[in-house]
């Protein structure tokens, strides 16, 4: 939720992140270093943790003791979630971390500091962006390149396409299947799943394409957060190929000061753990999201164990036009385990996840009030088109980059989008909430 | 940058064009349904083709098109009329509908249907739908700025209109009226219900002793053009209304909302089902008809 009195937690949050640098620069001994990066850490984690978690964990606890039969009385404190903090939050401590580890020098000015925390194209919901990357382009002095800021445009259209033609359509079924479930018929679920995971997918790739759009029309470049994770052929793939800002965050600044792979099996599996749930619960402050975190890793893991996590580096069916089977096969499996975990990240709660699963497994085949009353199957072909434009382009950073009909691709999503978007029905995007 | 807002302004252009020719496309699709898809489209290309000329003509909401049969009183009486209720109207909604109808058609009566809805001054934002793509009417224009602050753009941004209503009047919408028979041209703009209401709690409706505008101006017109107006409510299950409050008010007036308490008749409390249509036309036939 935006209110102007949350500028001041930014505000707050930026001049400690500033000042820590400075001091964690000037300190001489690796313990006052160290204690520097620590009050940065937990300053903004604490204010993360308060503002996001404090409820869940008072609630958590009210139920951990219902359970054991003491009955307790919680009304829930009213704190309301400051829109982008788990975004910015990330991005300052990237900050702080990067100076500690002498990637960064700290910088002293403070304007383009603030600048890169508040950058607005990505401020509520990523890329998030690392300082090493995002905070030297302010300093240089910016001049309009045509073909970036056309490149910027382009890249805004196709953004625009896969939020209000495909997330939007897809959520007005989604929506009604998910909150209805026990209405409906077992296919009918099982679309509700491939809606939410297209749904979720285009809402969320779709702001960062019209984040980083935007950026470049003002001369700024921010990383890659999607790379055609549905063409991923495992899990492991998938996770190099969603939300790449959060994930190569986690890598970074977690996963590999914990160990990361090395080490023995326990610790492996126990670094896996740590960061899929870590991510899970980065989402948001519910069981639902630890669970989809505890099933990514589960299907993570056997992977890493075989050592079988990088066999995917490669652009997949590179210099052909269609997949091979085995390739197809892989796609297909991977996107249906995907759909399936998305099922724990959309429902309400974890009783939600299992009754509609439960639902789902009951093997209902009828003709159902969705089928009679709205054709759920008519947003299909749009989201054939999506996978179609985005297959072919799958060896560039998006469908109407360094494409010879760029321009007129450009039109035809526009047309696209005035004639299959969904205005009426305007859903906010996903990932504001976190 | 001239090459950038050269860019800018040649995609702006072509964003503009298409936005005409869609606006184009979607508006002579309502106004030349093969199916039209809405009581207003139907209205239009009846009353702009003369197809056929009516006798008398029926105005209200949902509780107009699923309570009178026209084809019933063609069959019983040899009188032809139309029925164009449509779900959701308000009185201002009818007051469009009406004024429509009668700036090309020449009844001898029509029949207004009134009921909780009696107060209601302003536009229902559903029921407004179907008469955007004819927004650029000067009289519909006109009426609708006064209650929607959004009007103007509506009116004059090309196709504007169309996003802004697009779940009931986009694409889907006028693929079907190529493809799809509507459900109410038939029985001349009736449509049954089905199923039985179940018992339910009585419900009271309490109208505020006040005329409606909207009807004051049906009324004022009808009087110009010579054409009678009759006002009536149509009836209800478990529901009590002071309907004293719209017989102060209009004349004149006839209240059938008491006439059934048998819930056989009704598909849920505000509408009858194909049954009590029936037998409510009957006596419709018998009260403004003068067939025994």
């Amino acid at each position: 939720m935006w209110d102007w009195r949350f500028l001041f937690l930014i505000l707050f949050s930026t001049v400690v992140d500033y000042t820590m640098g400075l001091y964690i620069d000037k300190s001489k001994s690796k313990q006052n270093r160290k204690f520097f990066l620590w009050i940065s850490i937990l300053i903004n984690l604490g204010f993360l943790g308060y503002f996001k978690y404090s409820n869940f964990f008072l609630e958590s606890f009210v139920d951990a003791f219902t359970f054991f039969g003491q009955d307790v009385r919680f009304r829930g404190l009213e704190i309301v979630l400051p829109v982008g903090i788990s975004f910015y939050t990330f991005q300052t401590l990237s900050y702080t971390i990067d100076v500690y580890r002498k990637k960064l020098t700290p910088t002293r000015d403070f304007i383009a500091f603030s600048a890169f925390v508040s950058f607005f194209p990505q401020l509520v919901a990523g890329p998030i962006e690392r300082a090493t990357h995002l905070l030297p382009q302010f300093y240089s002095k910016r001049k309009f390149k045509y073909r970036q800021a056309r490149d910027g445009l382009y890249l805004i259209i196709w953004g625009l396409f896969k939020k209000i033609v495909i997330a939007d359509n897809c959520a007005q079924y989604a929506n009604d299947i998910f909150e209805n479930y026990d209405d409906y018929s077992s296919p009918t679920l099982i679309l509700g799943a491939v809606y939410f995971a297209f749904q979720i997918y285009g809402d969320f790739s779709g702001y960062s394409d019209i984040a980083i759009g935007t950026s470049r029309l003002f001369g700024f470049d921010l990383m890659r957060n999607f790379a055609y994770p549905y063409f991923s052929r495992d899990i492991a793939e998938f996770w190099r190929r969603w939300h790449i800002s959060l994930s190569t965050w986690f890598r970074d600044y977690l996963y590999i000061p914990l160990g990361g792979s090395r080490g023995g099996t326990w610790m492996k599996v126990r670094n896996t753990f740590i960061i899929f749930l870590v991510s899970g619960f980065w989402h948001g402050a519910n069981w639902t999201f630890i669970v989809w975190g505890a099933l990514n890793a589960i299907y993570f893991l056997p992977l890493m164990l075989r050592g079988k996590n990088r066999n995917h580096i490669d652009i997949i069916g590179e210099n052909k036009v269609f997949p091979s089977i085995k390739e197809f096969y892989n796609i297909t499996v991977t996107f249906m385990m995907t759909a399936f975990a998305w099922i724990f990240f959309r429902a309400n709660s974890v009783t939600h996840d299992f009754l509609y699963i439960e639902e789902l497994f009951t093997f209902k085949f009828k003709v159902d009030r969705l089928v009679i009353e709205r054709f759920p199957f008519e947003i299909l072909p749009l989201i054939g088109l999506l996978i179609c434009m985005e297959w072919f382009s799958r060896n560039r950073e998006h469908p109407l980059k360094n494409s010879n009909i760029a321009y007129i691709k450009a039109v035809f999503l526009v047309l696209m989008i005035l004639i299959f978007g969904s205005f009426s029905e305007m859903q906010e995007f996903i990932y504001f909430q976190f | 940058m001239i090459k950038a807002i050269k860019l800018s302004l040649y995609t702006l252009l072509i964003v503009v064009v298409i936005a005409f020719c869609l606006d184009w496309l979607y508006t002579y699709s309502y106004k030349n349904p093969v199916y039209a898809r809405d009581k207003v489209s139907w209205m239009y290309s009846i009353n702009e083709k003369k197809i056929k000329e009516y006798d008398y003509a029926l105005f209200g909401s949902s509780r107009c098109i699923y309570h009178i049969n026209p084809v019933q009183i063609e069959r019983e009486t040899g009188i032809k009329g139309i029925n164009l209720g449509y779900s959701g109207s308000n009185p201002f909604e009818i007051k469009l509908m009406v004024h429509e109808f009668l700036e090309i058609n020449q009844p001898d009566r029509i029949f207004v249907q009134l009921d909780d809805r009696f107060n209601r001054v302003h536009r229902d934002p559903i029921s407004i739908t179907p008469w955007i793509p004819f927004i650029r009417k000067p009289y519909l224009y006109e009426e609708i700025k006064k209650n929607d602050s959004l009007s103007f753009y509506l009116k004059n941004i090309p196709f504007y209109r169309y996003t802004q209503y697009e779940s009931k009047l986009g694409i889907r919408n006028v693929a079907l009226s190529y493809m799809k028979e509507n459900n109410f041209s038939e029985l001349e703009g009736f449509k049954a219900m089905s199923g039985i209401a179940g018992k339910g709690k009585t419900k009271d409706y309490n109208l505020i002793d006040e005329p409606n505008p909207h009807i004051l101006e049906i009324q004022r017109w009808c009087d110009e053009l010579g054409v009678k107006v009759d006002f009536f409510t149509a009836p209800y299950y478990n529901r009590t209304i002071n309907t004293a409050v719209i017989a102060k008010h209009v004349a004149p007036y006839k209240d059938f909302s008491e006439i059934f308490d048998d819930r056989l008749y009704f598909s849920d409390p505000n509408h009858l089902n194909g049954k009590g249509a029936e037998e409510f036309t009957r006596i419709f036939i018998k009260e403004y008809f003068k067939i025994e």
